[in-house]
């Protein structure tokens, strides 16, 4: 048992034991139980007392969104000083707020898309995704001219792009305005932000996994395993709701990348499209790209039906 | 991207909303024969051309200099348009006044390549103008800086090619 | 509270005590138990990697469990409303173990559910006051709220049952009918709760269907009596509690109904989904015929199809239905047949194939058979003791003689 119940304590403790079937109380107990064991332990490292007593009060922490401004600033600073102390490096994580009068959108040109997943490539070290599973926020779709069958498609393709008689569609999280992935969390872990990204708080999924079966754009990951990220490789500029580091057992899934799009600034696979397929804006900004794209260019939305309402729309040249 | 955009910095940054289409505004008729619109910021470029200025070496008229420096632009194969409709002067002027030519005659500078390119590709330059084409150099909140046309194609060369894409189907799909 | 204090004393020394045969038994679910929670222990240091499930598929076993399981606890109590409202007092009998079997089906519910979720440890976050329940926009708080108080009114009512018995009292009726009623509502709800948790998804077309809660109900009322006739057959060999031929006899009739009425809404779904076949009828596709060379559901849902139809026929003749072997045998055969489309035909479906068409199969591992396994025997643990505890009192073997 030991090392296991209790994952969110990544230092092992050999005196944790908890017997349990039923699991949520005496996990519960366990955890906290460990923590104070190792916090008020004469022998344990000062650094080792500090992280547990530090784990301890993450344990135990509201729910993003319901914090008042002080337990938000600590809850900050606590996983940068928590990642100093377990890896030595150095992280910001920002808890930036929405900014007024500003709801994203984005759109996706068909036309350009030409498969090189360049996008792929850079939301994975963008938002440190698992690289030990290989998860990957965004699914390009090659379809054969002609079609426009999903289940025809291939997002696994391995030869050169584009390929002779193939289009090109990119998917991800289409932050539904009418998010049914909201709706169905029994605890509240996820939701959609004034400035219209659907986020989740890391430290409050409990890991059901009934969002995912609620998503009909398979948009959400679960870190099966613990997400592990070389410390060289990691991006040290983080969001508390975006690409700060998950832990095993919880959902996380495209942020627009908050920690970028909230500074002002474009999300990766925006930057990192080499053909200008990915378009990036302010819906409430007459004056934007993405207003003009959906102004000017005939656009559609995946499962519409569905009354999800996305924010993600697709045009054609 | 076959010219670096490293270091390019910003010339002009004009304000979006003089560019026409932008919703609330009635949107303004553009063609190849309208002339163009006030376009957004673009990023420069030329300054940071290899062989720019043209008067470094095209200090005569090219009859003068051809039988000297044969070789002097041998790598540029023009694969843009059959031979017919496009050749190397169609857009270059007498290079001697270190310039680009519209169709008409009138000089263009190498970093209004979207006036240029716009006399035949009218829909991209709209696109690109209203931010459907083409990428921006800056964040979405600040003014739009657009890069040009030639920040990203070979105007020689302007197809995108073909190559494995930046990351292995094991990779992509955690497989 | 004397006693109070005495039921229990009672309850726990008859639970410790028995033949070898008895510790035999318990011996072996308790290593069965061992076993489950040694697994559990692998799946929370590595993490759900070690299940078959993954991002596509994301629910499995546990989760196909904890249905069955939910339709099994809220037909046990189906068996209430004759009993406490006709006053048959045989039936009486059976409703106590009708209502045993809830309490163990409802505690393996929650724990297939403890077993899926990745952060257990975080569970304190559905707890209704001290974390934030997303209540009522979340059928999987209703659910949660739903299975914690039906535990609650299945323990309470035989409680109060047999603990007036056991002070030698008669139990009041106007104390205990309304939550009679009150569990009977509720064991409907329940099972529509959990069925809705599933239909109310727009993303899954399998699910999204009239039919589900309807269909979960109809299950239900077949496998639960079916196990419950077993059982009481078991109980009649075993211990000295009488079981009446005509309470197995009723119960069979029951069983009869909902499992004709299963043939029935199986015939109605597979006509829907194959008639004219669209994008939507691909996972019912995929379960029953196979989809672009991927078929590992198809022999276990027409075997269990083949069951159900075989089993509803056999009961449908009299003469065949109240012979006890055949009665016996058929049962088994719907509580497998309905245990399998539960657990392969109707939640693994439902993420097959994926939202953008793409087939992942899932086979469940071997830690989840090793978890699922410990999960069962922690039920039958219940229920043994529930039993064991309640036959004495209920059938007036045991009386509080002290002071009140
Ligand atoms: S795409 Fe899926 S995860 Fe994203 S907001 Fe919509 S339902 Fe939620
Ligand atoms: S997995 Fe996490 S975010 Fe998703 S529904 Fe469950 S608790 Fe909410």
């Amino acid at each position: 048992m030991k090392n296991g119940l209790v994952q969110i304590l990544s230092q092992p403790m050999d005196r944790r034991t908890a017997i349990t079937v039923a699991g949520c109380a005496v996990a519960g107990a366990a955890t906290a139980a460990a923590s104070v064991a190792n916090a008020i332990n004469p022998f344990a490292s000062p650094e080792s007392r500090e992280a547990s007593r530090l784990e301890w009060q993450r344990y135990f922490q509201e729910n993003y969104r319901l914090m008042s401004e002080e337990e938000k600033t600590e809850a900050l600073l606590r996983l940068e000083r928590l990642h100093q102390l377990k890896h030595g490096g150095r992280i910001s994580v920002s808890g930036a707020e929405p900014i007024e009068k500003v709801l994203f959108g984005y759109a996706f040109n068909v036309s350009k898309c030409r498969g090189y997943l360049e996008c792929v490539s850079a939301c994975i070290r963008e938002n440190n995704q698992d690289r030990a599973s290989g998860m990957a926020y965004i699914r390009i779709h090659e379809h054969r001219n002609g079609e426009f069958d999903f289940s025809k498609a291939s997002d696994t393709f391995d030869h050169p792009v584009p390929a002779e008689g193939h289009f090109y569609l990119g998917t991800q999280c289409f932050h539904c305005q009418n998010p049914p992935c909201v709706d169905v969390c029994p605890v509240k872990a996820t939701w959609m932000e004034p400035d219209g990204i659907v986020v989740v708080d890391y430290d409050w999924c409990i890991g059901c996994r009934y969002c995912m079966a609620a998503c009909p754009y398979d948009a959400r990951r679960f870190n099966w395993q613990a997400p592990e990220v070389p410390e060289a490789d990691l991006n040290p500029n983080q969001h508390y709701l975006g690409n700060r580091m998950r832990q095993k057992g919880v959902v996380e899934k495209c942020t627009f990348c908050i920690q970028r799009s909230r500074d002002g600034r474009n999300p990766a696979c925006v930057e990192a499209c080499p053909t200008g397929a990915r378009i990036f804006g302010n819906l409430l900004d007459p004056q934007s790209e993405i207003r003009w794209v959906l102004a000017n260019k005939k656009v559609f939305r995946l499962k519409e039906d569905l009354g999800t309402d996305p924010k993600f729309w697709y045009f054609m040249d | 991207m076959r010219f670096a955009l490293a270091g390019a910095s910003v010339v002009s940054i004009f304000v979006l909303a003089a560019c026409g289409g932008s919703p609330g505004r009635p949107p303004r008729p553009m063609s190849a024969l309208d002339i163009v619109p006030a376009p957004p910021g673009v990023v420069e470029r030329a300054a940071f051309m290899e062989k720019a200025p043209c008067t470094r070496c095209h200090t005569v008229p090219l009859a003068a200099m051809s039988p000297v420096h044969p070789a002097a632009h041998w790598g540029v194969a023009q694969r843009h348009a059959p031979n017919e409709t496009m050749q190397c002067q169609t857009c270059h002027a007498d290079p001697v006044r270190g310039e680009l030519r519209m169709l008409g005659g009138a000089p263009v500078g190498f970093d209004e390549s979207h006036r240029l390119c716009g006399q035949c590709h009218a829909r991209q330059q709209k696109d690109w103008a209203g931010g459907a084409h083409g990428k921006r150099a800056t964040g979405w909140a600040s003014a739009r800086v657009a890069i040009g046309c030639t920040g990203c194609h070979n105007p020689h060369s302007p197809g995108f090619g073909r190559r494995l894409p930046a990351m292995t189907r094991k990779e992509a799909a955690g497989e | 509270m004397t006693a109070l204090r005495s039921f229990l004393r009672y309850g726990i020394g008859e639970a410790t005590r028995g033949g070898p045969a008895y510790h035999l038994w318990m011996a072996l679910l308790t290593l069965l138990m061992c076993v489950g929670l040694f697994a559990y222990c692998v799946q929370l240091d590595q993490g759900l990697a070690v299940t078959g499930m993954r991002d596509q598929v994301s629910w499995g076993f546990y989760i196909s469990n904890f249905a069955f399981l939910v339709g099994i606890a809220a037909a046990a109590v189906i068996l209430v409303m004759p009993a406490y409202v006709l006053e048959e007092m045989d039936f009486k009998r059976a409703v106590l173990i009708g209502e045993a079997v809830a309490v163990a089906a409802v505690l393996m519910a929650i724990a297939f559910v403890v077993v899926d979720v990745g952060g257990p440890a975080r569970l304190w976050h559905v707890l209704p006051g001290l974390g934030r329940m997303n209540f009522p926009r979340s059928m999987l708080a209703w659910d949660i709220l739903v299975l914690n108080g039906y535990l609650v009114l299945n323990l309470g009512i035989p409680f109060y049952l047999l603990f007036t018995r056991f002070r030698g009292h008669t139990p009041d009726r106007r104390r205990y009918v309304p939550f009679v009623f009150l569990s009977i509502l509720w064991a409907v709800s329940l099972h529509l709760v959990t069925a809705f948790l599933f239909a109310g998804l727009p993303a899954r077309p399998y699910w999204h269907s009239a039919l589900l809660g309807p269909r979960f109900l109809a299950t239900a009322f077949t496998a639960g009596p079916a196990l419950i006739i077993l059982i009481l057959v078991a109980i009649r060999r075993h211990t000295e509690m009488p079981v009446a031929d005509r309470t197995i006899e009723k119960l069979a009739m029951i069983v009869t109904v909902a499992a004709q009425v299963c043939c029935v809404m199986s015939i109605s779904e597979i006509f829907t989904e194959t008639y004219r076949s669209t994008h939507h009828s691909h996972s019912a596709r995929y379960l029953f015929f196979g989809l672009d060379g991927h078929n590992r559901l198809v022999p276990w849902i027409w075997s269990s199809l083949a069951l159900q139809f075989a089993a509803a026929g056999v009961l449908s003749v009299h003469r065949w239905r109240q012979r006890l072997p055949v009665l016996l045998a058929a049962c088994s055969a719907l509580v497998v047949a309905i245990e399998i489309e539960k657990g392969m035909g109707t939640i693994i479906p439902g993420f097959v194939p994926e939202p953008w068409g793409k087939v992942v199969e899932y086979a469940p591992t071997w830690v989840e058979f090793a978890v699922g396994l410990g999960i069962f025997a922690m039920g039958a643990f219940v229920f043994t003791v529930l039993a064991k505890v309640a036959i004495p009192v209920e059938l007036g073997k045991v009386r509080y003689t002290g002071p009140v």
